[in-house]
């Protein structure tokens, strides 16, 4: 855990994620999810392009940021 | 004022997808005609009030009543101006409020919530992620639950 101490004989643990590190990851996270319920047929193209717009805005901000 | 708006702001877009900043950036104008009316009436309410009907000496109070009436014109025109002017500029912000969503829609996102909310999980599991973080992240993705309960 962060902050814990580290157990001997286990691998290195990787650094704790930045908060732009994490949105990101769980933007790529509800793309994929978008992705795969519209190749599935659940999804609508206009439904997809909707949420992908939030995602993109959100993630301009972060780069913004 | 300034700083008390770009505080306001600031915070509305730090974290929002699109629906909740609009919403937050309702508040932050809230929080703006807020500061604007304390500033608006505290100094010239002050100056009516301290305008004593005499100066130190005995005389008149020079101009007192002109020195009142302008200021309760300031006061008036900025107020009702400015509260006139401010649908206006909501609706030129396009600061209508939220987009109600389509059945797809709210199940779609719903979706990718829950997907990210897994995704946190794993994250909490590896140690990669701050409490607080993490904390406000399953927040953010619960409103999404929340926008879709009636």
């Amino acid at each position: 855990m962060i902050g814990g101490a580290e157990p001997e004989g286990e691998e290195e643990a990787q650094p704790a994620m930045s908060y732009p590190q994490l949105r990101r990851e769980l933007i790529d996270v509800e793309r994929a999810t978008l992705l795969r319920l519209r190749n599935e047929g659940l999804l609508k193209p206009n439904v997809v392009t909707l949420i992908q717009r939030d995602l993109d805005l959100l993630e301009a901000r972060l780069q913004d940021g | 004022m300034a700083k008390g708006v770009a505080h306001a702001v600031a915070e509305s877009l730090a974290d929002a997808p699109d629906d909740r900043l609009r919403r937050n950036a309702v508040r932050a104008l809230k929080v703006a005609v807020d500061d604007e009316l304390e500033w608006r009436l505290g100094g010239p309410v002050d100056v009516i009030v301290r305008a004593d009907e005499t100066v130190s000496g005995g005389g008149a109070f020079p101009d007192r009543e002109l020195l009142i009436f302008i200021t309760v014109g300031v006061v008036a025109v900025t107020l009702v101006g400015q509260g006139l002017t401010l649908p206006a500029l909501m609706r030129a912000l396009r600061l209508t409020g939220e987009r109600p969503w389509s059945v797809d829609e709210a199940v779609a996102r719903l979706e990718a919530a829950q997907a990210a909310l897994d995704r946190l999980d794993e994250l909490e599991a590896e140690g990669r992620v701050e409490i607080e973080l993490l904390r406000r992240m399953r927040d953010y993705y619960r409103a999404q639950f929340r926008r879709c309960m009636p």
